[in-house]
């Protein structure tokens, strides 16, 4: 047996966008919860350098560095980011298991493959420099050892049981548990490293500890069997990319695609399969996402070959905005010849949805809007665009007319009177409304309902700073 | 157009007291009432009467009318309003809302309609009609108050007041139910608008831009101007609010107020039972004679104490006293009430009123016509042992704790106004950080801002920063004074609304100290003073170990031997001058007699500092200085002082004889300075004074000096009476540091949390005045420090059980219960007969406790971590096991341990572990830096144990300490700003600095401050920081 752990430590702080993305050497840090306060738990060298460490308690980080960027740890991302590594190093073994910022390969039986353990881990770093996480490797011939041996020794390469009992001896029990009432034992009578630990009697130790101690030190040194459920991959292929800024040139867009094509090969060697057709999706800031196909003339799974394809094709697609997130999809890579038809087939769509999609196509798509009603007493304010059909429409006041001038239309006044097609009457007890400080478009006004000659009945307002006559809207 | 009516009168007015409703300080709302030329204004707030003190003070001044009403939202009913027509209407309002808010949790009322058929035939009703109102509820209003009810109709411009002044016209012919105008005013002007929106934000946990229609659409619901209003309403509905102001004649001034005279036996009368109490302790307090003088005195004091009828507050305090002395409670009266000799006869002061100059006008005078006020320190730990008393013997109608009014801060303002203004948390604490820390100045300054990487020209800043402004000071809610009793002769609850406070088993009344001030109630402070447990405790210890019983009065007065040990600053742990600025002016001062003491403990404060009277004072006392004084009035005022004002009521004084106040004037300025730093007003007392010591030919820096003296009183004036109740327990505690060291540290360290110092410093103290000291020992401590017999009547002390973190309370105590019962064998033994759980036997373990019992910590920790607790005892038969070598621990680490389990360690110091590395860089101990010369610059390192910074904020004061003893530096502000991290982070410092020796004082002043915590590996040292 041979397991090879993989620890990217930085994992926390690399599943997050940096904020602003025009900023990333912004001092950042993630922050968990331990013992219901919050603490620092990685930080990027910006953070270092004002002296930002893990451990600190993020009131006193803030206070050492007060632009600090803090963001909750999310094990979630995490999970999905080890996920697609996982879907990468698939190629290197069936059987790997996923523990927190850490993937562990059982690499012994795809030596043979390999050539020796020096050359695996040379195949392995050349791929993960492309990946772009920070990482560790090291080797031993137990997963928990590999594990341990990750944080404490990276880069090493350990055989034999022998050799393990050597390189764990000084290494902290800390680093092997987390248990804390064991940690403080161990710490009370005064002892500190594995080594130490494994000279104390072994039936005295297990009824002082719960047994796990023991069942730990028996798995790290393989003299207990320690199953570890192999991860399943998925039936698609699917992985997501949040850029740490936004891309504006095709050309940029290769590198990111790069380390989505690489895991994207990772998991058809590990399923023995190859690809025709991918689904790309670009994510902007605030537009509709752009979707495009690449399709291969033949069937692949050569990272190269399709990421010049794809340097090809997306010199084609033209961008409506920055990019800030790509996603490669991969369904068909057994049943390629069942798809074709489906790309061109139509979804039926109910009746007025087709009319809608009728009117669209005559007058262009951003000409056919709905209206949705925003809680806000400013006239201007109350309503929105949204599309058709998705807006809220709760009453509006029966005092208020739905058809409003933008913007409103200046009155003139004659005898102190408004006049728009003659004098204006004026009904009794006007509206004031006067809001709106808060994001700087602030309104003090007096509505009134208004008639002219001509018996139409008008929504006027008087701007009470400047004293001048608006019409704002028209009842029916 | 119709003419305006003058005289309206606004009926229906929230304050800020209607927490996180209304936008304005009751105040700001009468004086503009005022200013528009309104017949009166009634203050409404919601369910309380908080916030009516202030205004009646406001409308006093003004002679403007204010009526006391209250909103009242009801769970299965409408909005209404009461007012109080006069005493008996204000009584039943006080009742009902007792009622509403006793039923609820703090903080908030239950009302149901039934709850109204009670006599409310004293007050006035207005109905708050929704839009549409269902005609049941109107029904329901009409039946409920008959002949006493109205329509409130509220005119708000929000587009449907044509309708709704058509609604209620139909409503009130319908119901019979006439109608008045009302505003529903919650902001005193329509500036307001912006902090209404704010406050409806934090109110509904949402931000400012996302409140939709919760907000209002509009600022109508100010003060309107009298045109305003004439224009929106018709004239009747405006002349209908004076009729209903002239009906309410009821002021706060009528509330009279007497004290309980439960006291007083049957049979006797008040006066007779006072003085036959003060006969009676005159006779203990001068066994072989009273003086002539303490006896005319007393017959002085008790004459005007008749005249004024305050016998009954007198007997009440004097019983609750009595009840704390029979249960062993230590107390002692402080503030102005030291300055009666009868308070002294009656044992509530403790300060020899015939060894002091002591003016009893100061605490009751026939002018002033304002109660006594007696505060009384009881031993912090059993105060709650006299609160319940007091509860239990008045119940809970009659006895209650005066409110404190929690008010927004820099920092909660900055918190609430920037989550309502849509900032993120990270970016509200940067602003708080930047805002407070060192630089602790109120307001919100532009370079902090700056600083957190915000542009005070950002508009949201800016709305930031004027909200902030307009919202601190604001009330957020009702919390229990620290211990202000009010207790009356009869229901409490008609003079002022009782509610729930968060403690259990606690009521408070909604005014605080400065409404009953204002009004002139009656209350009896009780506070918790940590000192006095220690002396108790101290005493206690000395009876036991030489079966004498010192008591605060019996203790041998003006020991030599005590003032030589003070003038040394040789004053760790004693009360008061323990601190940093106290033990600087010591030597200087150099106090020789009790006197010395009272003015050493007033000096020291914001005042005389900032008045910069202590160079003078001590120049004067040295002889550099003549003593003279600019007129024979101010040598009436300041002759015991050298001519230098030192107390505030010197500095009263002096406004009275020099600068021309009425005795009332200068009475409201010793109101307005304890306020002002909360809400400012002291300008044209300023004014007052200046122009009043000119005229009178003082000069103007005098005369800005005494105005810069009352600035610095604020909150934190010493009265001398206060100043000579503390002296005493300097003295004592001094005395007993002198006489009795382990004693009195063992009494400190039993006390803690207490005082400046942590048991390691007090340890190492007493180590240096050579007491010896035993650790923690699970086979010989008590949880308390104990005194052990040195064999030649040495007192020996024993540390207890009670600094071994970790363990409980509880189980110390049976471990000490079966111990008695017969001697621990082993620690198993221990374990089980003592019940002990695993925690508390890690700890024993952990902090060396076990020595005797099984080996040191490293051994007992192992042996403690076998033993099974479920194993019933059968001795002899435990398991048999394969004990492992373990090494003992090396001395460093035994160090590291003895801190982390215990808090401090008798090994030796951590910084002597650490001295050849830090030898090697050059560091110097404490002790040999007092052989270098003045001036000469050094480094030095030490734990840091206190940083101060003073008011003003000029300066850092930071205590460290080495092995072989103390240093003080000083860090200036701009070494401070620059290294700020280290000087708030580090907890073991090293500076370079240049020595400053002056009086026998020597000071570090820092040039470059330097982090060495590292070296102390994850030793726990904390420091206590007082910014």
């Amino acid at each position: 047996m041979l397991w090879t752990a993989l620890y990217f430590p930085q994992l926390p702080l690399e599943v997050f966008v940096p904020d602003p993305p025009q900023d990333p050497e912004r001092a950042r840090a993630i922050s968990h919860t331990r013992n219901s306060r919050e603490i620092v738990m990685r930080c990027n060298p910006a953070a270092t350098i004002q002296g930002i460490c893990p451990g600190l308690p993020v009131p006193a980080a803030l206070a050492l560095c007060s632009g600090l960027q803090v963001l909750a740890r999310d094990e979630t991302r995490e999970r999905a980011a080890l996920q697609g590594l996982a879907l990468w190093a698939y190629q290197f073994s069936p059987h790997i298991s996923l523990d927190p910022l850490m993937l562990l390969i059982e690499t012994g039986a795809s030596l043979r493959l390999f050539g020796n353990p020096e050359s695996l881990s040379g195949l392995l770093s050349r791929d993960l420099d492309q990946l772009g996480h920070e990482y560790r490797i090291a080797m031993a011939p137990t997963p928990a050892a590999a594990n341990l041996l990750a944080r404490t020794h990276p880069g090493s390469i350990t055989r034999t049981t022998t050799e393990l009992r050597r390189q764990i001896d000084g290494v902290a029990l800390a680093r092997l548990t987390r248990d804390t009432e064991v940690r403080a034992l161990i710490d009370a009578i005064g002892l500190g490293t594995i080594g130490e630990c494994l000279t104390l009697p072994r039936g005295e130790l297990a009824r002082r500890t719960s047994p796990k101690l023991i069942l730990l030190f028996d798995r790290l040194l393989g003299q207990a069997p320690d199953p570890r459920p192999a991860w399943q991959p998925p039936e698609h292929f699917e992985q997501h990319l949040e850029f740490p800024g936004e891309i504006i040139h095709h050309t940029a867009l290769c590198f990111p695609a790069r380390r989505l094509i690489l895991a994207l090969c990772g998991y058809l060697r590990g399923h023995g399969g190859s690809v025709q057709h991918l689904h790309w999706r670009l994510e902007h800031r605030e537009i509709p996402a752009t979707d495009f196909q690449q399709g291969l003339m033949k069937p692949s799974r050569d990272a190269h070959h399709i990421l010049d394809i794809f340097r090809e094709r997306i010199e084609r697609v033209s961008l409506p905005g920055p990019v800030v997130a790509m996603s490669l999809q991969v369904t068909d890579w057994l049943a390629f010849e069942e798809q074709t038809a489906d790309l061109l087939q139509e979804r039926a769509s109910p009746k007025d949805e087709a009319f809608l999609e009728r009117l669209r196509n005559r007058l262009g798509e951003e000409r056919v809007q709905g209206l949705s009603v925003i809680a806000d007493y400013r006239p201007e304010r109350a309503w929105s665009w949204c599309p058709p059909g998705t807006g809220r429409n709760e009453e509006t006041g029966e005092h208020q007319p739905l058809w409003l001038l933008d913007p409103p239309c200046p009155l003139s006044v004659h005898e102190q009177a408004p006049s728009y097609g003659g004098t204006l009457a004026l009904e009794r007890l006007p509206e004031r409304i006067e809001t709106g400080w808060w994001d700087g478009f602030d309104i003090v006004r007096d509505y009134f309902v208004a008639h002219n000659p001509d018996g139409e009945r008008l929504w006027v307002f008087r701007d009470r700073r400047s004293g001048e006559w608006y019409l704002h809207g028209l009842f029916h | 157009m119709q003419r305006p009516v003058t005289g309206y009168a606004e009926l229906h007015c929230v304050s800020n007291f209607t927490f996180l409703r209304g936008a304005s300080h009751p105040e700001e709302l009468v004086t503009r009432a005022h200013a528009l030329g309104y017949s009166a204004l009634a203050i409404t707030d919601e369910c309380t009467v908080s916030g009516v003190v202030r205004a009646h003070e406001k409308a006093r001044e003004l002679n403007f009318k204010l009526i006391i009403g209250t909103e009242l939202q009801l769970l299965d009913g409408p909005g209404i309003v009461l007012l109080a027509t006069n005493r008996t209407g204000y009584g039943q309002l006080c009742r009902l809302i007792t009622r509403a808010r006793r039923k609820a949790v703090k903080g908030s009322y239950m009302l149901y309609r039934h709850d109204l058929q009670t006599d409310l035939s004293h007050c006035l009703a207005l109905l708050l009609p929704r839009y549409r109102e269902d005609p049941e509820q109107i029904q329901w209003f009409a039946d409920t108050f008959p002949g006493h009810g109205w329509l409130a109709v509220e005119l708000l411009r929000d587009g449907r007041d044509a309708d709704h002044l058509d609604q209620t016209a139909e409503w009130s012919k319908r119901y019979r139910l006439p109608r008045v105008a009302a505003g529903g005013v919650r902001m005193h002007t329509r500036g307001r608008r912006a902090l209404q929106d704010l406050l409806t934000a934090i109110r509904l946990n949402r931000p400012v831009a996302h409140l939709g229609h919760t907000r209002l659409s509009n600022g109508e619901r100010h003060l309107r101007h009298p045109d305003d209003l004439a224009e929106l309403y018709p004239a009747e509905l405006l002349r209908e609010t004076r009729h209903l102001a002239r009906r309410c004649d009821f002021s706060l001034d009528e509330l009279s107020y007497q004290y309980p005279d439960d006291v007083t036996p049957t049979g006797t009368t008040a006066g007779a039972w006072l003085r036959q109490l003060t006969e009676q302790g005159m006779e203990k307090r001068w066994p072989r004679g009273c003086p002539q003088k303490v006896r005319n005195q007393v017959d002085y004091e008790l004459a005007l104490i008749g005249e004024l009828r305050y016998e009954p507050y007198f007997l009440t305090v004097w019983d609750i006293v009595r009840y704390a002395r029979e249960q062993g409670i230590l107390c002692q009266g402080r503030g102005s009430a030291a300055n009666s000799a009868v308070c002294y006869c009656l044992g509530i002061t403790e300060v020899d009123p015939s060894r002091m100059n002591l003016l009893f006008e100061r605490f009751i005078s026939r002018e002033r016509n304002e109660p006594p006020d007696i505060d009384v320190d009881f031993e912090h730990e059993r105060r709650e042992e006299v609160i319940q008393y007091i509860y239990e013997k008045y119940g809970r109608e009659r006895a209650a704790l005066a409110a404190t009014v929690i008010t927004y801060r820099t920092k909660s303002a900055l918190r609430d106004a920037g989550k309502g203004l849509g900032l993120s948390a990270e970016q509200i604490e940067a602003l708080i950080a930047a805002a407070s820390g060192w630089r602790r100045n109120g307001g919100i300054q532009p370079e902090s801002l700056v600083e957190a990487g915000f542009s005070p020209d950002n508009p949201v800043i800016r709305r930031l920063v004027v909200l902030c402004d307009q919202l601190r000071g604001f009330p957020r809610h009702l919390s229990q004074h620290v211990g202000g009793f009010v207790i009356a002769r009869d229901r409490l609850d008609e003079l002022v609304p009782v509610e729930n406070a968060s403690m259990p088993r606690r009521t408070l009344i909604q005014w605080e100290k400065n409404d009953l001030e204002t009004l002139g109630l009656l209350k009896v402070d009780i506070l918790g003073l940590g000192m006095l447990s220690a002396i108790r405790r101290a005493f206690d210890l000395i009876a036991g170990f030489r079966g004498r019983r010192w008591t605060l009065a019996n203790l041998p007065a003006e020991d030599p031997a005590v003032y030589r040990m003070i003038q040394k600053a040789d004053t760790i742990g004693v009360f008061q001058i323990e601190s940093r600025a106290q033990m600087s002016m010591l030597p200087r001062l150099r106090p020789e007699n009790f006197y010395d003491l009272v003015i050493e403990v007033a000096i020291v404060r914001p005042g005389p500092i900032q008045g910069d009277m202590v160079h003078p004072y001590l120049r004067r006392r040295r002889g550099t200085e003549p003593v003279t004084y600019p007129s024979e009035a101010v040598r009436e005022v300041l002759g015991r002082t050298l001519g230098v004002p030192i107390f505030q009521e010197q500095v009263i004084k002096m406004a009275i004889v020099a600068a021309g106040f009425t005795p009332g004037e200068a009475d409201r300025l010793r109101r307005a300075m304890a306020a002002w730093r909360r809400r400012g007003g002291l300008e044209p007392y300023r004014k007052k004074l200046m122009e009043g010591m000119q005229e009178r030919g003082y000069g103007s820096e005098f005369a800005e000096r005494i105005y810069h003296q009352i600035l610095g009183f604020g909150e934190y004036g010493f009265p001398e009476s206060h100043a000579a109740s503390f002296a005493l327990l300097v003295y004592v505690s001094s005395w007993l540091k002198h006489h009795e060291p382990a004693a009195f540290c063992a009494a400190l360290i039993n006390s803690q949390p207490m005082g400046f110092y942590q048991p390691a410093q007090l340890v190492q103290d007493a180590r240096k005045h050579a007491v010896v000291i035993r650790p923690a020992d699970a086979a010989r401590s008590h949880w308390d420090c104990t005194l052990e017999d040195g064999g030649d009547g040495t007192a020996i002390l024993r540390l207890g059980l009670r600094l071994v973190h970790g363990l409980s309370r509880n189980g110390a105590e049976r471990l000490v219960a079966a111990r008695r019962k017969q001697p621990f064998q082993d620690v198993n033994d221990l374990a089980h007969r003592a019940g002990l759980d695993r925690g508390d036997l890690k700890a024993l373990a952990a902090a060396d406790t076990l020595l005797d019992l099984s080996g040191h910590r490293h051994q007992a920790s192992w042996d403690v971590a076998g033993i099974e607790p479920e194993l019933p005892l059968l001795a002899g038969t435990g398991i048999i096991e394969d004990s492992p070598e373990l090494p003992p621990p090396q001395a460093g680490q035994a160090v590291l341990a003895d801190y982390t389990h215990t808090g401090l360690s008798l090994r030796s110091h951590p910084l002597a572990l650490l001295r050849q590395q830090l030898s090697r860089r050059g560091v110097l101990s404490a002790r040999d830096i007092a052989q270098h010369p003045d001036g000469q610059r050094v480094r030095a390192a030490g734990l840091v144990l206190i940083r101060q910074r003073p008011g003003n904020g000029n300066a850092v004061f930071i205590t460290l300490e080495d092995e072989t003893g103390s240093l003080n530096l000083v860090v200036w502000r701009h070494l401070a700003e620059r290294q700020r991290r280290i000087l708030l982070s580090a907890r073991l410092l090293g500076v370079f600095a240049e020595i400053q020796r002056a009086d026998g004082v020597q000071h570090l002043i820092c040039r470059n401050l330097e982090d060495h915590t590292n070296l102390l590996g994850d030793l726990q040292v904390k420091s206590r920081d007082f910014h």
